[in-house]
């Protein structure tokens, strides 16, 4: 009951932070940009709205930037931020001081952020929705969608995305909760995400958690084949983030100076 | 005792900041507790906080050792240590919500609290807008959410403007006689502890100097620690003096002697004014708070 307590009080801190605008911004910029794109170029557009593989194209279209770029950059920013608004608001002090246990000031903390994600994927999900159905909506001649958004497999594929950019969520925590200054997780996850980029030609990115997202969405591709055979990807990506956080948490709790 | 701290040390790297602090602060009591800056006084803090952890000797607040209780001890405890912890982007309302969240009182204690401090009509304003006094404000403000039944404060007035600094000492007593709230604050202004303690500890290079009830403090004030007479002729009145065996010496236009009794003082007067000297003044020079607690420091 009282982790529900954190959690809310959490959630209420994160309200009008540059990790929510982050979030809402992150989400929607992909969609945003293919809509505003197809309505300036919207002379081919009923060929594409009546091809059957409309959907399934716009999905892996939408998901290359958001694989690649946006979801980790944007797991990595957000998780930052959100932790860091204890530091920059000076509140270390007062969170320690609160009738709750190190467990739950960590887990409510990280939870935040995990649901944060969700709201990510959701909304980039409606985003993509939303897209696709504008030119149908604003453009004489072009026609609905062949097929359902619905018929793609959603749930399955945002889980294991969602799986997959677990463990930075859970680097850069640890990241953020030692440091009191937010460039110092940021500026090292964004190397960590270079290097991800750098690793992804071979196999060693699987070694490497800041690549999975990227892995995820190249091995149906030609450029990620030797990604085909790696199948325990996202079970490595969950035993990442729990692995991280296990040690996060053993140095959270064990901090001699707590604000 | 509500607050008692046994031999408490902490070095950060080679310096150390306490060496062996036992404090205590009794039930209803107001404790001031002041020293000059460094001495070590947000550090003891920390320490009955948790906020740091004891390197040796321990802590207990409630008759309780705070590391063994420390999630029951902290439902009673409200503090503010250094400067308020407030969410920028929020409202003095939801910087408040947060905490009555995970205090479970009732939500309408936010808009109490928020009055009791004079920060009632701040509406949509967010709190990076509020000026260092409203910051201060709000920082006791959510100390005081939960009905605390003690109250930690270091430097409450800082920022605070004259009217300011008075509205909180009155709310400081208020609580405390009028809810039995036990504060320890924290000061570096004796002048300033002083109007509202019914104890003080001073503190000085890391160690306790003086513990007690503030009228043992002022017993100390009241011993006398000379007199200073001024008469229309000092140099004649200084050679009176001493051929009576009395030690005297002119200081700043007046003729300085050691403490002396009042039938002495009276006997004074009466021999002056047989020589023909107007006296302008006799008077008695006690132990003034302030230059006895620089003396204690400084020692």
């Amino acid at each position: 009951m009282i982790l529900l307590h954190a959690f809310h009080a959490e959630w209420l801190k994160r309200k009008r932070s540059s990790a929510s605008a982050l979030v809402i911004a992150g989400s929607l910029f992909t969609p945003a940009i293919v809509a505003v794109v197809r309505l300036i170029h919207y002379k081919g557009l009923p060929a594409i709205y009546a091809a059957d593989s409309f959907w399934p194209k716009l999905w892996r279209a939408s998901w290359e930037s958001m694989a690649v770029f946006f979801l980790p950059l944007g797991a990595m920013l957000a998780t930052s931020l959100i932790t860091q608004i204890e530091f920059r608001s000076n509140a270390w002090k007062q969170v320690h001081t609160l009738p709750v246990s190190t467990a739950v000031i960590f887990l409510s903390k990280l939870a935040v952020i995990v649901v944060m994600l969700v709201q990510f994927l959701l909304l980039f999900n409606a985003g993509i929705y939303v897209s696709a159905m504008l030119p149908s909506l604003l453009v004489p001649g072009v026609p609905h969608p062949k097929g359902s958004f619905f018929s793609l497999p959603l749930l399955r594929e945002n889980a294991l995305y969602f799986a997959a950019a677990l463990p930075i969520v859970a680097a850069q925590y640890l990241m953020a909760l030692r440091s009191n200054n937010v460039l110092v997780p940021i500026g090292v996850g964004f190397m960590a995400w270079v290097g991800a980029l750098a690793a992804v030609s071979s196999n060693f990115a699987t070694w490497w958690p800041y690549s999975y997202t990227t892995i995820h969405y190249l091995r149906d591709t030609p450029k990620g084949a030797h990604f085909a055979a790696y199948t325990s990807l996202h079970w490595a990506a969950v035993g990442s983030f729990l692995l991280l956080s296990a040690v996060s948490y053993g140095l959270f709790v064990t901090k001699t100076d707590r604000g | 005792m509500i607050v008692e701290t046994a031999n408490i040390h902490h070095r950060f790297g080679h310096h150390d900041v306490l060496g062996g602090v036992s404090m205590q602060v009794p039930a209803g009591s107001i404790y001031g507790f002041l020293g000059p800056n460094g001495a070590g006084k947000t550090t003891t803090l920390r320490l009955i906080l948790g906020l740091l952890k004891p390197q040796r000797g321990e802590v207990s607040i409630f008759g309780k050792r705070f590391d063994r209780h420390r999630i029951g001890i902290l439902k009673n405890v409200g503090s503010m240590i250094e400067s308020p912890s407030l969410y920028d982007h929020l409202t003095a309302a939801e910087n408040l919500r947060v905490l009555q969240l995970i205090h479970r009182c009732p939500e309408s204690r936010i808009q109490e609290v928020l009055e009791l401090v004079g920060l009632g009509d701040t509406g949509r304003k967010r709190a990076k807008q509020f000026s260092l006094g409203m910051r201060q404000r709000l920082g006791i403000a959510a100390a005081l959410l939960h009905r605390p039944s003690l109250l930690i404060l270091d430097e409450p007035t800082n920022g605070l403007d004259p009217n300011g600094i008075i509205e909180i000492r009155n709310l400081l007593i208020e609580l405390n006689r009028g809810h039995g709230c036990t504060i320890l604050v924290s000061s570096h202004l004796l002048t300033e502890i002083e109007k509202i303690a019914t104890h003080v500890g001073i503190l000085g290079r890391g160690e306790l100097l003086f513990q007690g009830t503030i009228e043992k403090l002022r017993r100390h004030r009241q011993q006398v620690l000379s007199v200073r007479v001024s008469t229309s002729d000092n140099a004649a009145a200084l050679q009176t003096i001493t051929q009576h065996g009395i030690e005297a010496r002119l200081d700043e236009g007046e003729i300085v002697l050691p403490a002396l009794t009042g039938e002495r003082i009276a006997a004074l007067n009466r021999r002056l004014t047989m020589r023909n000297l107007d006296v302008y003044e006799i008077r008695t020079v006690r132990h003034d708070l302030e230059s006895m607690f620089l003396n204690l420091v400084s020692e």
